[in-house]
């Protein structure tokens, strides 16, 4: 039986509902249905709504749990994904007209996962244009922020923050190249987690940026983060990057505390002239919080970080730019105005421009991996402002995707994408306006259990509300 | 300090077999600019010791 406030519950409170009988699959996820028919078209997070598909794996999952068979942690869960994952007979539209009339043949390897985990697919999530950020005009609805419509979701996986964030899902799946699950998590005041690079495959889903493209959950609570991501991790021999490093229990360290923790603090995070006062004081408070709970901290610094965001757009945008070559000459106009721009820029970058940007990714990632020897984890904003108005939030002139603003801004998100790191966004505060700030974690390779840790132990302590009043 | 044009735009875009009309050229440029400028403030010495680092094949936990 559903309540008024089913859509609210966590991955783990609804799975545990589901088990005691409390709660059937088919009502959970014609609630999440029920609210998707009643705020999609206002709030654009979905491209596709896979209603009966979706209905027929809640059947199948409550006849499973009748006969006394659970499949784990995600049994008849409603979750949905970018939609630049591939699922078959549903089309991959990466929120493009380009792809409008694309549909898969067959699965991705993450959605055959979360099947095998008896997850409830609604849906296929709104998204930035071929996930670059910027878009102007978005084909399949303008993603809004649910914690105020007349802002920015952030980008590129907008439509995953929103769902989580409206309860239009019980968690979904980002994609985060340079910053596409972090910044829309912050944005949405949710969880998400860009994962080592190579710990999620990614076959069958639409590329961006070959050697940062990452994969990973996007949800209300910490826990859930952790629960989603053991089920989509390992290696897959589709994708040839994917990791043969075994997947370890995330949750059996995840209540461990932060006591002992060694917490770095990069001066070129906290010391940017473009960073919000208001964010910069939430993070420095919830690092009071890991100190109270036991943790140590330093301030640091990370020098070439400063130059991140061009030395990113410089490497991840001609790569884009390769895989988009023949469209972009042949099919111009079916881009958006921002996404063609930043393409076009990226086809004329010089070769030696592109050369010295993967010099200074080299240069980047030893400072990262040198500063985790000291360090268990690097703690800092995930972007240097909250969400930004909707007009604003372009890569159009003056938006916040363009020039040099843009760049600046990526200091953030980049550093951990050029070096291939875990990073985490979680919900540290709101400003003034209402909007969420997220904080950003940031650990060792395929070390996600010491930052879900690490995360958790602020969550607990702090306890943000992450899902928007209605 | 970069100082690509939009005349030197459209060129460099002819070459690449890309027609831009003047607000791309310009925003191209513009974009150029920004990205070109960025790195090149980057000091020679700071990568002196850093050689492209290719596409790597997940970490040192791989075994490809």
């Amino acid at each position: 039986m559903t309540n008024p406030t089913t859509h609210a519950l966590s991955i783990e409170e609804s799975a545990a509902a589901l088990r005691s009988g409390n709660l059937s699959a088919v009502d959970l996820a014609t609630a999440y249905l029920d609210r998707i028919d009643a705020r999609n078209d206002h709030l654009g997070a979905y491209v596709t709504v896979t209603r009966d598909a979706a209905l027929a794996q809640a059947e199948r999952a409550d006849s499973a749990l009748a006969a006394g068979e659970s499949r784990g942690p995600l049994h008849g869960i409603p979750i949905a994904v970018k939609d630049i994952i591939d699922v078959r007979g549903v089309r991959t539209t990466a929120g493009s007209r380009v792809l409008a009339d694309n549909v898969a043949d067959s699965d991705s390897t993450l959605t055959e996962r979360l099947d095998a985990a008896g997850s409830v697919l609604l849906g296929k999530l709104n998204l930035s244009e071929f996930a670059i950020g910027g878009t102007i005009d978005h084909p399949y609805g303008t993603p809004r922020n649910p914690w105020n419509t007349g802002h920015s979701a952030g980008g590129s996986s907008s439509g995953s923050g929103v769902a989580v964030a409206a309860g239009l899902c019980a968690g979904a799946l980002g994609s985060d190249t340079g910053g596409s699950i972090r910044g829309p998590a912050a944005f949405c005041g949710i969880v998400g987690i860009r994962p080592t690079y190579g710990r999620v495959t990614r076959a069958g889903v639409v590329p961006m940026c070959w050697s940062m493209d990452t994969v990973g959950p996007m949800t209300r609570t910490v826990r859930d983060c952790a629960i989603m991501l053991a089920a989509i991790a390992g290696r897959d021999d589709r994708d040839s990057t994917s990791s043969r490093s075994p997947v370890p229990d995330y949750l059996a360290s995840i209540e461990d505390g932060a006591n002992g923790l060694r917490v770095g603090l990069p001066r070129e995070m906290f010391e940017y002239e473009a960073l919000s006062a208001e964010t910069r004081e939430a993070v420095l408070r919830a690092v009071t919080v890991f100190e109270e709970l036991g943790a140590s901290s330093e301030n640091m610094s990370l020098p070439t970080t400063e130059h991140s965001g061009a030395v990113f757009v410089a490497s991840a945008d001609v790569d884009a730019a390769s895989f988009h070559e023949h469209w972009i000459k042949t099919r111009p106009d079916d881009y958006d105005w921002s996404t063609r721009i930043r393409l076009e820029s990226a086809l004329l970058t010089p070769s030696t421009a592109y050369l010295k940007a993967q010099r200074a990714r080299a240069k980047i990632r030893r400072e990262l991996l040198e500063a985790l020897d000291r360090y268990d984890v690097l703690v800092f904003p995930t972007g240097p402002v909250t969400a930004p108005a909707l007009a604003a939030s372009t890569g159009g002139p003056g938006g916040y995707y363009q020039g040099r603003s843009d760049l600046g801004r990526r200091r953030y998100t980049s550093p951990a994408a050029l070096a291939g790191l875990p990073a985490i966004s979680l919900p540290c505060g709101f400003s003034s306006s209402g909007l969420p700030i997220g904080m950003q974690i940031v650990g060792r390779p395929f070390d996600e259990a010491t930052v879900f840790r690490a995360a958790r132990a602020y969550e607990r302590a702090a306890e943000w509300p992450t899902i928007a009043l209605d | 300090m970069a100082e690509i044009t939009r005349r030197q735009a459209r060129e460099l875009a002819t070459a690449a077999g890309i027609d831009l009309d003047d607000a791309r050229a310009d925003a191209v440029a513009a974009r150029l600019n920004a990205v070109l400028d960025e790195l090149g403030k980057l000091p020679a010495d700071a990568i002196a010791d850093a050689e492209p680092l290719p596409i790597f094949s997940a970490g040192e936990a791989s075994d490809d």
